[in-house]
């Protein structure tokens, strides 16, 4: 016993001892899991998404520009020019000043045009002054790797048609196809409450695919927005314009056409019981042969390429942008 | 003596356990990481949070409507009630537009204050901000979201109901605190969201 006594303080002072390394190896086990979160949590360095989210709000910026250069400048091809060259570099220079604020710096430059013509139609009433059933413009092709037809948008005051046999009908169709080879129609008729019914007819290789969609309008009243190209109603998509949801098939504009782009095939685009709806349309369109000469057409910059630059001090990203605001994909 | 060597072994050790145990504390120190209103988690979800309201005001197509949300006769953003109540030129809870209820769901019910700025380019060259909504001053924790967006001559004025007018924010007679520059790009606006927790 009094051995076992004699033992029990440096029992005592062991095991503190084991007790505080325990300590010790825990604080430092809890810190390296803390050094783990705080390295999970740490973005990626370079910061690659501030470059991308300016590209595409450049992109945005400079596709307003030349919406408003084609609306207000569009005598001739050097105004037009002109009108978006002063744009780009207002928008380079403010858009740079403010981006200095955080460190960055933002570069638009170095701009090549592509020449389209806008057509549109104002007059109010059915879009049937032209006549019933017209071609609104022929031998459009492709631009390299996009559509060649863009922002299309038809603000109707009223659509007749009711049905899917009365309906006001879009086509757009392969340059010297027959019957409805290589054909993509568009039929909108009002389906009654408020709602909107578009039924497109794919026709490609042989066979029709068919995709249906109805939006609501967004008030109550005969007045909608339908942005063909965009593939929205009244801002909501509508599967019929774009692409079906589960399938992935793809009925943007155009489609189904088969002309490829970058290549001489072209398509018209005609517009059938263009009585049985009223209101206004424009769209753009690359560079067309011909067009009803009872339709307005103005000069229009179809697309603008620019070099767009974006420095940080550890990002250097430089490229290419080519803006086509309202462009469907192919 | 025995005893008395005991107690001393016994009150080192028990000193020793003390030690170790705030030496081990210390080393747990606030980081960066602790749960507390400055924490970088909260910080990067503020900001992701700021960059999405912005994105989604801007897809839905309400985003240039609130810098063009602007009343004529009172030289001021829309103010819902007549005659007018505030006294500042800015908004402080919310803006009564599409922008305002997009960020009045991202931030509002989080407990997250947020002010809104638009910083533009001056006639002179330099750039100027507007304070469009405020909540006070931001805290050193606050972060800022922004989105850059242009206006053209041709750009509508809106009405106190969200409607687009036929005025022009280009025509002579609309003193917007945003001016002109000149061409058909109006101005380059920077819509800036700093959000702090509260």
């Amino acid at each position: 016993m009094a051995h076992l006594s004699d033992d029990r303080g440096q029992i005592l002072l062991v095991a503190a001892f084991a007790l505080a390394v325990i300590f010790v190896a825990m604080a430092l086990i809890v810190n390296s899991a803390i050094y783990t979160e705080n390295l999970a949590s740490r973005g990626e360095t370079a910061g690659a998404d501030g470059a991308l989210s300016m590209r595409a709000q450049v992109e945005a910026n400079v596709g307003d520009a030349v919406t408003a250069a084609n609306r207000n400048d569009n005598d001739t091809i050097g105004n037009l020019t002109t009108a978006v060259n002063a744009s780009i570099r207002t928008i380079s220079e403010q858009t740079g000043q403010q981006s200095a604020r955080s460190g960055r710096v933002v570069e638009v430059s170095n701009h090549t045009y592509r020449e389209g013509r806008r057509i549109y139609y104002s007059g109010g009433s059915s879009f049937s002054d032209p006549g019933t059933n017209y071609q609104v413009a022929t031998g459009i092709s492709r631009v390299p790797g996009a559509n060649g037809t863009r922002a299309f948008v038809i603000e109707a005051s009223n659509i007749q048609a009711n049905d899917n046999s009365s309906a006001f009908q879009i086509t757009a169709q392969k340059s010297g196809a027959t019957g409805n080879a290589n054909s993509w129609r568009a039929r909108i008729w009002d389906a009654g409450s408020d709602t909107v019914h578009v039924k497109t007819l794919k026709h490609d290789s042989g066979s029709t695919v068919v995709e249906d969609c109805e939006v609501t309008k967004d008030s109550p009243g005969t007045a909608v927005t339908i942005d063909v190209t965009g593939g929205t109603i009244d801002g909501e998509e509508c599967d019929a314009l774009a692409t079906n949801a589960t399938t992935g098939e793809n009925f943007h504009f155009a489609a189904g056409t088969g002309v490829t782009p970058g290549t001489g095939d072209s398509y018209n685009i005609s517009l059938d019981n263009a009585s049985e709806i009223e209101g206004a349309f424009s769209m753009v369109v690359w560079d067309p042969e011909s067009r009803p000469s009872s339709l307005d057409s103005d000069r229009a910059l179809y697309d603008v390429t620019v070099n767009y630059t974006y420095l940080t001090a550890d990002l250097r990203y430089n490229t290419t942008v080519r803006i086509a605001p309202g462009e469907p994909d192919v | 003596m025995r005893g008395q060597a005991h107690t001393l072994e016994a009150t080192v050790a028990g000193l020793l356990m003390l030690s170790s145990l705030i030496f081990a504390l210390q080393m747990t120190a606030v980081t960066p990481l602790s749960a507390s209103t400055s924490s970088q988690h909260i910080e990067n979800q503020q900001q992701a949070a700021g960059e999405g309201a912005l994105s989604a005001a801007a897809s839905q197509g309400v985003l240039k409507p609130a810098i063009l949300y602007w009343n004529t006769t009172i030289e001021q953003y829309h103010c819902k009630q007549t005659p007018c109540q505030r006294t500042d030129p800015y908004y402080t809870s919310t803006a009564p537009n599409g922008f305002g209820d997009i960020l009045t769901q991202a931030f509002n019910a989080n407990g997250i204050a947020y002010n809104v700025q638009f910083r533009y380019q001056t006639r002179e060259g330099g750039t100027a901000t507007d304070t469009y909504i405020y909540s006070g001053v931001a805290t050193d924790n606050a972060v800022t979201a922004t989105r850059t967006v242009i206006l053209r001559d041709d750009d509508t004025l809106y009405d106190a109901e969200g409607r687009p007018t036929d005025t022009q924010i280009g025509d002579s007679m609309v003193n917007h605190t945003i001016k002109d520059t000149g061409g058909n790009i109006y101005n380059t606006v920077r819509i800036e969201v700093i959000a702090w927790r509260i």
